[in-house]
């Protein structure tokens, strides 16, 4: 697992040091309720990990892998874990932004909320659209995103439409309601994405 | 002991079959899988290592069932090296080395830098801005670098330069120097085969068409060049293959099943290969 993550923090680093610096400054400007920054924050959750998919992928390096002493845990979770960390640092910009740039003004109203709200459907994202990756890799696996992201939003917004005015949207409730659900959709991805990694003909 | 034993393997994709194959590797013999594009000789590779899942057989690879949970273990015992390094391409062999440090916990570092020096490849450069011979021995330098005592080596002569080549080959002999180290080595050059082999097996549309010693073999083909009748009155059982053309006929035969009188010449690897794929190919 060290040795995985090690490798791709390597390449990330070198490979996406524009994207990780962007990421970092717009998480850390101040919320000025266009939610750009936590538009950030699900770019960086999902972007940089099927960066890292394609890279592996044009290096033929799951091949080899496959054959070196990784378990099938290791190679799914050090990727989740990627795409977890990657969700945690921009979540981080944001916090840090808003302690440091906000000049002692009150967030936008609801803010809050969008940023669960987006951490919460990032994790999602991630948890139905890894283990497509595993299967599929990220050249044939790219054109499923987009699929994925429009069908979770067709959901969250039937979802939203049917539970209108009822005590199930408050704050106090739905937030931490959509992050139990996700963080429950991606464990249970991690045991999908196994089977599917051992399935994959290289 | 055996360092591989393969039994009733077999494999389907959509189009081809690897059809029961069976073979074992005793430990400390270098054997040469041989094959056409196609033949089969990487997806028995990747069955050895069970990087892939199989439609049947079993595969022990140094002791362990490859498909028990043992065979993680076993890995750190396998050296490999594919067609391709397979590297990520931004990556540097400095850091290279630190990635299989974190990998195998036989790692040696030491080993994989004299291997670096003498193999003249720099520290510090993207693997990207390698050639292929420099990628092909950056592979094999971490191949070497963890004390395996099997190596598979996956078409990992290919596309080189035949100076490159006979220095790999000669990295390969001197491996095979301690008693206990195997090497399987797929190739379609068939006379790097020849150089350093004791076993050949040839893959042919899937199917183990030969599994021999190499020197048996040499000794017990020759070519027999001759002409359309004479080769009619041979023992059919005598002549493994043949070619007739307009000028005359050339025959590989069983050296042994010949009647004395007939001048033989000595054979080669390919040749017999090649004789062998021929009737295989006829006989289908």
């Amino acid at each position: 697992m060290k040795a995985l993550l090690y490798k791709d923090l390597c390449v990330l680093w070198k490979q996406m040091k524009f994207v990780i610096v962007m990421v970092a400054v717009f998480c850390l400007m101040p919320d000025t309720g266009f939610n750009l920054n936590t538009f950030f924050v699900a770019y960086a959750g999902l972007i940089i990990p099927v960066t890292l998919f394609a890279y592996d992928e044009r290096a033929k390096w799951d091949a080899l892998a496959t054959m070196m002493p990784y378990s099938t845990r290791d190679l799914v979770l050090s990727r989740y874990l990627f795409g977890w960390l990657s969700t945690a640092f921009a979540v981080l910009c944001y916090l840090v932004g808003q302690v440091l740039f906000s000049g002692g003004h009150k967030p936008a109203d609801g803010s809050s909320l969008v940023l669960v709200m987006t951490l919460a459907m990032t994790l999602v994202v991630q948890a139905v659209y890894f283990p497509i990756l595993f299967r599929l890799g990220a050249e044939k696996g790219r054109l499923v995103m987009l699929v994925v992201i429009v069908a979770i939003m067709v959901v969250v917004g039937v979802a939203t439409d049917l539970l209108r005015d009822t005590p199930l949207v408050a704050p106090g409730f739905l937030a931490p309601l959509v992050l139990l659900v996700a963080t429950l959709l991606c464990l249970a991805s991690v045991k999908v994405a196994e089977k599917q990694y051992a399935q994959r003909v290289w | 002991m055996n360092a591989i034993e393969c039994r009733n393997l077999t494999k389907t994709y959509q189009g081809f079959t690897l059809e029961d194959i069976n073979f074992s590797v005793p430990a400390g013999c270098i054997l040469g899988l041989v094959g056409e594009n196609g033949a089969g000789k990487s997806t028995t590779l990747k069955l050895l290592m069970n990087a892939i899942p199989r439609d049947g057989g079993e595969i022990s690879i140094l002791g362990t069932d490859n498909r028990s949970p043992d065979f993680l273990h076993t890995k750190e015992d396998i050296g490999v090296v594919l067609d391709e390094a397979c590297f990520p391409e931004i990556i540097t062999p400095k850091e290279l080395g630190k990635v299989m440090g974190f990998t195998y916990a036989n790692w040696d570092q030491a080993r994989y830098e004299t291997y670096l020096t003498r193999f003249r490849i720099p520290m510090d450069k993207k693997f990207k801005e390698f050639s292929r011979g420099m990628k092909m021995k950056l592979a094999i330098a971490v191949a070497l670098s963890h004390h395996a005592r099997l190596l598979l080596l996956d078409e990992a002569t290919s596309g080189l330069d035949p100076m490159i080549r006979d220095e790999i080959l000669d990295v390969f002999n001197d491996f095979t120097r301690e008693e206990d180290h195997t090497v399987v080595f797929s190739s379609h050059i068939v006379s790097d085969l020849e150089k350093i082999c004791d076993y050949i097996a040839f893959l042919h549309h899937g199917r183990l068409v030969l599994f021999e010693e190499k020197d048996r073999l040499l000794e017990e083909y020759a070519l027999i060049k001759l002409t359309a009748d004479q080769l009619s009155e041979l023992d059919p059982a005598a002549v493994a293959g043949k070619k007739v053309t307009a000028y005359g006929a050339e025959a590989l035969v069983r050296r042994n099943l010949i009647p004395a009188h007939f001048t033989t010449e000595r054979t080669n690897l390919e040749d017999i290969i090649l004789f062998l794929a021929q009737e295989g190919g006829a006989q289908q």
